[in-house]
C-alpha cells in the first residue's frame, strides 16, 4: 500500500467533512470526474446517475455549498466519512486504482424537531477512486461512490458525498 | 408532532374555500392521515393515475411494477403487444407476484406455490394441479385487470374504477401541452430512462404545487441562479436571462377544470452545453416542422401537472408518489428523443440530473420547503393556507382554462377546485 495513495484517500473524506470543499475541488485533475451511479456498468452519458460531474459542474456545487447560501443547506450537513477495506488494486508509475468501503453519516442539526432535520443518514457505499501524479502530486482522475441504496428514492442529497 | 387542535368533525367539505377576495386551503388537506386515505380512495383509487411511458414496456414480455396510490400494479405488454395491467397479487393465496421494479419475463411465477400466468394474465400453470377438484373454478383464477387503462400518446393511464370519463375528455383543453411536448421530438419518440429518485417529509400536494408556481423561483432558486451566471462559457445566456430578485413578468400560468395545470416560463430554458451547430440544426429541424412560432412554443419552457401526481417537463417526467400524509417520493424519468444527435439527448440528461435529479442544484432546495412546510402547518391558528394571488384578475376562458400571470396561484387554484370537488362528491354520493 502505497502511503501517497492512503493520504489521498483520508484527505479526500477530512476536506469534505470539514467543509473545506475548494480544497476538495482542488484534489481532482483537470479532467476529473466524480460520478455517483444509479446502474452500476452503465455508460454516464446515456444512463441516469445520482451524480456525473466533470470539474466544472463540481466547481458550480462547491460554489452554490460555499458562498451563495443554499436553503437546503441552511443548517448545513455535517458529515463524517468512514473509510475501511482499502485496497491499491492497481499501480503503475502515475496512474492507480484504489478500493475502498466508505459510510458515510450525516447529520443536519439546527432546530433537530422540525422534519428533515435532527436525523442521522448513514450512507454506505463502494469507492473506486482513479488517481493520477502529475508533478509528484497524486489527483483523483475520478472518484466512483456506488452506494448501496442508489436505486432507491434518497433523501436531501444536497452536499457533497 | 402533529395537529394539537382537531381535524374537521368526519366532513371534507369546505377545506377549499373561495369568495371575491380569497381563495383559501384548509392545513388538514395536508396534515390529516385521515384526508390522506380519503385521496387515495377517492383521487387515486377512482380516476385516472399516471403508470409509465410506453417506452418503459416496449418489448412483449416487458414489465414495470408502478402504484396507483397505495395499489401495487404490474403493467405487462403481452406476446400480442398488447398492455396489461394487473394487481400484482396471486389470485391464489395473495402473494406478491413482482418483486422487480421492472423487467421481462416469458410469464409471471408465483414465487409461494408457482402458479403461473401468462403475460395477458391468464392462470396457464397449477402445480399438481391433479389433487384440486375436477371441475375448479379456473376463469376466476386470472390476474386481476385493472379497470381501464389507456395510452394517450405514448403516457399510459390506469384506472382502479370503472367510473372515469374517457381519458381525452379528462385531459380537455390541457391536451395541447401534451401536443407541444411532443413536437420536440421531430416526428420521433420519446423513450425514458432510468429515473432519479428522491423523497421527503412532506406532504405529496406540496410538489404538485411547487411544479405550477412561478413565484418562488427567485427567493427558493436563487443561489443557484447566482451560481450559474457565474459560469458563462457553461450557461451562455444565463447572466442576463435572469433577474434574481423580484417576481417573473413574461411568461404565464394557466389552469383547467379537472385539476389539471400548466407553467410556462415563455422562453426555452438554458440547458447549456450543447454544441451549437447542434442546437443550430435540432431548431432548424424544428423550424421546418412546425413554423417559428410553434417552434418557438415547443422549446419553450413548460411544466404539465396531469392531476393528480404526474408532471410532464421539457426534459423529464416528474411522478409525485404518494407515501403518507407526510411522505413523499418523487421519480424524475429523463426523457430522450429517438433519432436527435446524441448531444441533445446528453444535454437532456446532463441537465435533469444536475438541476432536478437526486442531488440536483435546484429540486432540493424545493424539497427543503415541503419539510418545512410539513412542520409549520401543525401550528394552531393556521387552519388555512392562501392560494389568492392573481384572484379575480386572471382570464376566464369558456372551456374553462384560466390563464394568469407566471407567478399567479392561478394552477394551483384548479388543483385544489378539482380536489374539493371530487372528495365532497364520493363523500356525498
Amino acid at each position: 500500500m502505497s502511503a501517497e495513495l492512503l493520504a489521498l484517500v483520508h484527505r479526500e473524506a477530512r476536506l469534505l467533512d470539514d467543509w473545506k470543499l475548494d480544497d476538495w475541488l482542488a484534489l481532482f485533475a483537470p479532467d476529473g470526474v466524480y460520478w455517483l451511479p444509479i446502474e452500476e456498468g452503465s455508460d454516464p452519458v446515456r444512463v441516469a446517475s445520482i451524480i456525473y460531474d466533470d470539474v466544472q459542474l463540481m466547481a458550480i456545487r462547491v460554489e452554490q455549498l460555499m458562498r451563495q447560501n443554499r436553503i437546503s443547506q441552511t443548517p448545513r450537513s455535517e458529515t463524517i466519512h468512514f473509510i475501511t477495506n482499502v485496497e491499491v488494486e492497481s499501480e503503475d508509475g502515475d496512474t492507480a486504482v484504489v478500493r475502498y468501503n466508505l459510510l458515510i453519516s450525516e447529520l443536519r442539526s439546527g432546530d433537530w424537531r422540525q422534519n428533515g432535520l435532527g436525523q442521522i443518514r448513514q450512507h454506505p457505499g463502494r469507492v473506486r477512486l482513479e488517481a493520477v501524479r502529475s508533478d509528484g502530486e497524486w489527483k483523483i482522475r475520478e472518484k466512483r461512490l456506488l452506494l448501496l441504496a442508489r436505486q432507491q428514492p434518497l433523501e436531501g442529497l444536497s452536499y457533497l458525498l | 408532532m402533529n395537529a394539537p387542535f382537531s381535524p374537521p368533525a368526519g366532513s371534507v367539505d369546505g377545506l377549499v374555500r373561495e369568495s371575491a377576495n380569497e381563495f383559501k386551503v384548509a392545513t388538514a388537506a395536508y396534515r390529516d392521515p385521515e384526508i390522506f386515505r380519503r385521496e387515495m380512495d377517492v383521487l387515486f383509487g377512482r380516476g385516472w393515475v399516471y403508470l409509465a411511458h410506453e417506452s418503459e414496456v416496449a418489448a412483449p414480455g416487458d414489465y414495470k411494477s408502478c402504484w396507483i396510490g397505495r395499489q401495487p400494479v404490474i403493467l405487462a405488454r403481452d406476446d400480442k403487444g398488447e398492455l396489461n395491467a394487473f394487481y400484482n397479487a396471486c389470485p391464489h393465496r395473495g402473494t406478491t407476484l413482482c418483486r422487480s421494479e421492472h423487467g421481462h419475463v416469458r410469464a409471471f411465477v408465483c414465487p409461494y406455490h408457482a402458479w403461473t400466468f401468462d403475460l395477458s394474465g391468464k392462470l396457464v400453470g397449477i402445480a399438481d394441479r391433479g389433487r384440486y377438484p375436477d371441475d375448479f373454478p379456473m376463469e376466476d383464477k386470472k390476474l386481476h385487470r385493472i379497470a381501464r387503462l389507456t395510452n394517450f400518446c405514448g403516457l399510459i393511464f390506469g384506472a382502479l374504477s370503472d367510473d372515469v370519463p374517457a381519458f381525452e375528455e379528462y385531459l380537455g383543453p390541457a391536451a395541447k401541452h401534451v401536443d407541444l411536448w411532443l413536437g420536440r421530438a421531430l416526428g420521433g419518440r420519446y423513450r425514458a430512462g432510468t429515473p432519479h429518485r428522491y423523497l421527503y417529509r412532506g406532504n405529496w400536494k406540496f410538489q404538485c404545487e411547487n411544479v405550477l408556481d412561478g413565484y418562488h423561483a427567485n427567493p427558493v432558486h436563487g443561489s443557484a441562479y447566482r451560481t450559474i451566471r457565474q459560469f458563462p462559457q457553461r450557461f451562455p445566456g444565463a447572466d442576463s436571462s435572469r433577474a434574481i430578485t423580484g417576481v417573473r413578468t413574461l411568461g404565464e400560468a394557466r389552469g383547467y377544470t379537472n385539476g389539471h395545470g400548466m407553467l410556462g416560463a415563455g422562453a426555452a430554458l438554458e440547458t447549456g452545453n450543447i454544441p451549437e451547430d447542434v442546437k443550430q440544426r435540432y431548431r432548424a429541424a424544428l423550424v421546418e416542422r412546425h413554423g417559428e412560432e410553434t417552434a418557438q412554443q415547443i422549446v419553450n419552457n413548460r411544466h404539465l401537472l396531469v392531476f393528480p401526481n404526474v408532471c410532464i417537463m421539457d426534459n423529464n417526467i416528474r411522478v409525485i408518489q404518494p407515501i403518507a400524509h407526510d411522505l413523499t417520493e418523487i421519480y424524475s424519468y429523463p426523457m430522450f428523443l429517438e433519432g436527435v444527435e446524441p448531444e441533445i439527448n446528453a444535454a437532456r440528461l446532463g441537465d435533469v440530473q444536475a438541476r432536478v435529479g437526486t442531488a440536483g442544484v435546484v429540486n432540493l432546495d424545493d424539497i427543503e420547503i415541503f419539510n418545512s412546510n410539513q412542520t409549520a402547518i401543525s401550528a394552531p391558528g393556521l387552519e388555512y393556507i392562501t392560494l389568492s394571488r392573481g384572484l379575480g384578475k386572471e382570464e376566464v376562458r369558456n372551456d374553462g382554462e384560466r390563464i394568469g400571470h407566471h407567478s399567479d396561484e392561478t394552477p394551483q387554484r384548479a388543483f385544489w377546485r378539482a380536489w374539493q370537488e371530487r372528495l365532497s362528491a364520493a363523500e356525498n354520493a
